[in-house]
């Protein structure tokens, strides 16, 4: 069984011809992780001291005030601790992190129709599902851009076009907006390539062409 | 409305010859009584002064949610999204339908991330697509998705499963 039907409930009458595992994204830490972690520990701070002026507003309200005095050696590390954000930041990161997904990606070709699929399933209930499809019938081109630069940098695009305004359009590779940065930018590069992304092409416009147009057998019935 | 009923043919009536299976609960806007930005307004309520931030808890604790539901069927004949919020000072009705045979192309996309749950669906034929749900805060600016971003509802994953293989189905293998 291929890993689109596995998930996609395909009906008894398309069959996938071929199937190419063109994504890989591995999940777990990435570069981009420790900017993330300086954005919230800086936000934390911020809390930190909104929630101190919050707090020391609450000490002037007569009853609440006095409550709040028992609470004092509490409130006074809440307030002035230098570990709270910079705890708290860590906590929410490593949540992120373990929860992430590894998400795979794979081209399909049935009898009918191509299709795209990613599929990531992470801890505490992360997950990501994408499907996309079009009819081979109405495919009229596909495009394909592979770079390879400087540091090794690949990417790979590829853009399914159809006669209707639909298509599929997918970006692989090195891609992802801090990999752009000059310099620092190879810090941030991780790949996302499938084991099947750059031998798919050649494959799949020969298949596609093969395959155009042929519909469902006239006697099939649904 | 009635959660435990079929929500859709409670609001259209089929017609005879139009074969209505079952419903799936896709998406719904937020269920959370505080959600994020919420939460910051009570926070610059409190900070301002501590009785905004107070009347703003209360407010949002009390208060009635404002939550729309969206369903999506398909029939032998046609797709079908309804979207409602039965809140009085919201209380819309949203019915969209396509014709399978017209559908061309199909995209569902359902995120669970860290920070945001997003449903996002469009299928797309010569002429029109159906847009459900926003692919992100930048879509609602581009203009590429409808105008609110849904959270996947407890139907969505089977809903994608079954939908892209029976559109095809009921597409391409007919008499």
């Amino acid at each position: 069984m291929s890993s689109l039907s596995s998930f996609v409930k395909l009906s008894n009458k398309e069959t996938i011809l071929k199937e190419w595992a063109v994504l890989h994204d591995r999940g777990g830490f990435r570069a981009s992780d420790v900017l993330a972690f300086l954005v919230l520990w800086f936000v934390f701070g911020l809390l930190q001291a909104l929630a101190g002026g919050i707090i020391m507003q609450l000490f002037q309200i007569p009853i609440i005030g006095d409550l709040l005095r028992f609470l004092a050696p509490i409130l006074r590390i809440l307030i002035f601790s230098f570990w709270i954000p910079l705890l708290a930041a860590l906590a929410v990161l490593a949540f992120n992190i373990y929860s992430r997904p590894v998400v795979n990606g794979q081209v399909a070709l049935s009898n009918w129709r191509l299709l795209y699929y990613e599929r990531g399933e992470g801890r505490l209930s992360r997950f990501h599902h994408a499907v996309s499809s079009v009819n081979l019938k109405d495919i009229v081109g596909v495009h394909s851009d592979y770079q390879e630069g400087f540091w090794g940098k690949k990417n790979l695009a590829i853009t399914v076009h159809t006669k209707h305004k639909d298509g599929i359009s997918l970006r692989i590779g090195h891609t992802g907006l801090l990999g752009k940065l000059p310099l620092v930018g190879i810090l941030f590069r991780r790949n996302t390539m499938g084991p099947d992304a750059t031998a798919m092409l050649p494959e799949a416009f020969r298949l596609i062409q093969e395959h155009k147009g042929r519909v469902a057998d006239t006697s099939v019935s649904y | 409305m009635n959660q435990n009923q079929s929500t859709i043919p409670s609001f259209i009536q089929f017609r005879e010859g139009e074969n209505f299976d079952r419903e799936f609960y896709i998406a719904h806007t937020t269920l959370k009584r505080f959600p994020l930005g919420v939460i910051m307004l009570i926070l610059v309520g409190l900070a301002a002064y501590v009785v905004p931030g107070v009347i703003l808890i209360v407010y949002f604790a009390l208060r009635k949610q404002k939550i729309s539901h969206g369903y999506a069927a398909i029939t032998d004949k046609r797709v079908i999204y309804y979207e409602f919020n039965s809140h009085p000072a919201v209380n819309y009705q949203h019915m969209r339908s396509l014709h399978v045979e017209e559908i061309t192309g199909m995209q569902f996309r359902i995120d669970h991330k860290f920070w945001r749950k997003s449903f996002w669906m469009r299928l797309q034929t010569d002429e029109v697509a159906m847009l459900v749900g926003a692919r992100g805060y930048l879509s609602l600016l581009k203009g590429r998705g409808s105008t609110k971003i849904l959270e996947p509802g407890p139907d969505s994953v089977e809903f994608i499963q079954v939908m892209s293989g029976e559109v095809a189905a009921r597409k391409f293998a007919k008499v």
